[in-house]
């Protein structure tokens, strides 16, 4: 069954969008579905259809370019293997919720995991 | 292991610097140009990394025990500097030195850097430099007793970590940690402390969580969904203090910071789950399954009785009851994946 | 080449299933995608229950709430009318993977997945869900603690799917709890999960369903424990007999996220305390 996730990165090249376990733990891989975060490695394409896709790519390019520059500049940011689904999520949180609190953005950022970084700082910022 | 850095002037007048290190959240990416630059004098663009393919890099070693910031940061700081002096040499002056990319004289400003490194070239050719580690003569190590000093220098660190256990599941969280960091100098104070966040946050989960199960010799729990790590739910507000004393083997004072972090976050864990608990805790991961066998055990049971941890609301030991089935140990693909 | 059939309505969908029993119903896909290449190989044909809209979403009906099968935990947790009645499911339904996971996971992809270790089962047990079942001969009612039948096995017959769960309201007074024992905070497999909800009447636990998963090969409601309290007063007894009655009734086993022993410990400690919240 051909994964939303294989589409991205290797049909389209949009490779911004991560695989880190494949099986929907590790978060790596979340994009937005018509503004929901979601795992890619876990849609399959044919769910796709008449959908709009949101990748790391269309919000750097886009509205989330200042949000960016706030992530990096705090430090936000270490391997760079979680952080394109770390941006995602938090992305689609401030989306939500402009002013969140601590314990919101923990809730928000669970599905998302970090193994260098200190993603404890990053609701901080 | 000599951790060759090459570096290289090129014909548009940049320094290239050639390293294996790869950054895989180390920070060297940022960390390496702001010590070539700092090193050299040199500008923002007037240096730059080559790609780490081992195809075109020397071999600058592993990824380990202060390798990376400390020992090849300071052989890309000797070699850019020595680099640059071979440049500066040829130019008639008195008193000439490099700040921000710029020759400066007595009088001030002379040139920009790189215009008299893109003349050099053009009229003395390539120029190459490498440089190799030398552990410093009174640092001994015998290869073959593995007797001596391996290292020249260790960092130190000391971690506080509280922890709640709920008495009803024997699950313990960590609801605050501290970690104070003596490091040499900070580089990149804040790539730093987020080593050090991540390190501690590591730390706590090979504490707490991180099992390796093996039977027969494989892994029963081999990939994220099995293998628990933290999630930022699991992580307390980690306060890190860096204690700043520049040493002199390393990078403007630098020593490496990388491993430091899992010292001693999971002994200090380890040590607040007993204090909190009773039971004592003798290996770790500190799991509740772990905690509830030791509360049984007879040292436990006589530590930690009067709490009650291994009993039943009947007093009786909920951990030796047996269910009267056969334990299945091998996990089913069924079980994995629910 | 996985073929998929996306029916536009509850009739097409069960026509297609009549049809071909073999068709694999599929929504969120969060437990289907996770089978591997090899499980997703022997499968040939799926059927995408999302675009279905008689399964979707959350209604007041008489006496109740009903929530279409493909409803997501995301619009579980959101809603009003689930957090007013059945705060407990709406708790569940925050444990339920990440924020990701809660966007596409469904509750009756929960059900029919039939996971020892499904989160809200347990809520569903206690709640005293009816499920309402749609195949070719149309719709039937299943008591939802007559649903699981074993191990991964459900009363669902083939080509039948289910098509949205009724969660009856609770008298006025009534108490309703839940609590889920993880490998860790977020984002975790239950170890254990527990549900209660009942009602006293003169002081005395007029009724309770106590409902437990990972325990045992299904989710299962604990019925000595049920039985064994009926009519007591609550409190510290009450509480300490209702877990010793529920740690000897289960039949958990040891796996890689924990032990049988550690299941029987914390159930009759996570049980005591609930039941003990009772009285409070």
């Amino acid at each position: 069954m051909e994964r939303l996730l294989d589409v991205l990165r290797e049909g389209l090249g949009l490779t911004g969008t991560k695989e880190g376990c494949g099986e929907g733990e590790c978060g790596a891989c979340t994009v937005l579905i018509d503004g929901e975060p979601t795992l890619s490695c876990l849609v399959p394409l044919f769910q796709c259809e008449g959908r709009r896709i949101e990748t790391v790519e269309g919000i750097a390019a886009g509205p989330a370019r200042d949000f960016l520059e706030r992530f990096v500049a705090t430090g936000g940011v270490q391997c760079g293997a979680c952080t394109p689904g770390i941006v995602i999520t938090a992305w689609a949180l401030l989306q939500r919720n402009p002013a969140p609190s601590r314990e919101e953005a923990r809730e928000a950022l669970a599905g998302n995991l970090c193994r260098c970084t200190g993603i404890c700082g990053e609701p901080d910022r | 292991m000599k951790s060759p850095v090459t570096a290289r002037l090129r014909a548009d007048g940049r320094i290239e610097v050639l390293t294996a290190m790869t950054d895989m959240g180390q920070g060297c990416a940022a960390v390496f140009p702001q010590i070539a630059r700092a090193a050299g004098g040199l500008g923002e663009d007037d240096v730059v990394f080559a790609e780490p393919d081992t195809g075109d890099v020397p071999d600058s070693g592993p990824t380990v025990a202060s390798r990376t910031t400390m020992i090849v940061g300071n052989l890309i700081a000797r070699t850019v500097a020595e680099l640059r002096d071979s440049i500066l040499d040829p130019i008639v002056g008195e008193g000439l030195s490099v700040s921000d990319g710029w020759i400066v004289g007595p009088a001030g400003p002379v040139e920009p850097f790189r215009d008299a490194a893109r003349r050099h070239f053009e009229t003395a050719g390539p120029l190459e430099i490498t440089h190799r580690h030398e552990p410093p003569e009174w640092q001994t190590f015998d290869e073959s007793t593995y007797q001596g000093a391996a290292y020249p220098t260790y960092a130190w660190g000391a971690d506080v970590v509280e922890v709640e256990v709920d008495p009803d599941t024997l699950a313990a969280r960590p609801v605050a940690a501290t970690a104070v960091c003596e490091v040499g100098r900070a580089i990149h104070p804040t790539l730093c402390k987020g080593q050090i966040e991540g390190g501690t946050l590591q730390a706590l989960g090979w504490a707490l969580l991180e099992e390796v199960k093996l039977q027969d010799g494989r892994y029963l729990n081999d990939r994220l969904a099995t293998y628990i790590i933290p999630t930022i739910k699991d992580s307390p507000r980690i306060d890190v203090h860096l204690l700043e004393r520049a040493w002199k083997g390393g990078p403007f004072g630098a020593k490496g910071v990388g491993e430091l972090p899992m010292d001693g976050g999971a002994p200090a864990t380890a040590q607040a789950v007993e204090n909190a608990t009773g039971i004592p805790v003798e290996e770790i991961p500190a799991t509740p399954e772990k905690l509830l066998l030791a509360s049984s055990s007879p040292v436990g049971a006589a530590l930690c009785g009067r709490a009650g941890w291994g009993g039943g609301a009947n007093g009786k030991n909920a951990a030796s009851e047996k269910t009267g089935r056969p334990h299945r140990a091998a996990p089913t693909e069924n079980e994995v994946l629910p | 080449m996985i073929a998929a059939v996306r029916p536009r309505s509850l009739d097409e969908a069960v026509r297609h299933l009549g049809e071909d029993p073999a068709l694999v119903p599929t929504a969120g896909c969060t437990d289907l995608m996770v089978r591997g290449p090899e499980a997703l190989h022997r499968m040939d044909r799926v059927i995408d229950l999302l675009g279905v809209p008689e399964l979707r979403g959350i209604r007041e009906v008489e006496g109740g709430i009903e929530i279409g099968s493909t409803t997501s935990f995301s619009e579980i947790r959101r809603s009003a009318a689930v957090r007013a009645a059945f705060p407990i499911l709406a708790e569940a339904a925050t444990m339920v993977g990440g924020w990701q996971i809660q966007n596409r996971a469904t509750l009756g992809g929960n059900m029919a997945n039939a996971s020892p270790a499904g989160d809200s089962l347990p809520v569903l047990l206690a709640l005293d869900a009816v499920v309402v079942v749609a195949g070719a001969q149309g719709l039937r009612e299943i008591p939802y603690a007559d649903f699981h039948i074993g191990y991964r096995r459900t009363a669902l017959r083939p080509g039948e799917i289910v098509a949205r769960v009724r969660l009856p309201y609770l008298p006025a007074g009534a108490f309703q709890a839940f609590r889920k024992v993880g490998t860790r905070e977020a984002q975790a497999i239950s170890k254990v999960v527990v549900a209660l909800a009942g009602r006293i009447e003169e002081g005395r636990i007029a009724e309770l369903r106590l409902a437990a998963g990972s325990v045992a090969a299904m989710p299962v409601r604990l019925r000595a424990a049920e039985e064994a309290v009926r009519g007591q007063a609550p409190g510290p007894e009450t509480a300490d007999l209702a877990g010793r009655e529920a740690a000897r009734e289960v039949t958990p086993i040891d796996d890689v996220r924990s032990t049988a022993d550690y299941r029987r410990f914390a159930l009759e400690r996570v049980v005591r305390r609930m039941v003990m919240g009772i009285a409070g």
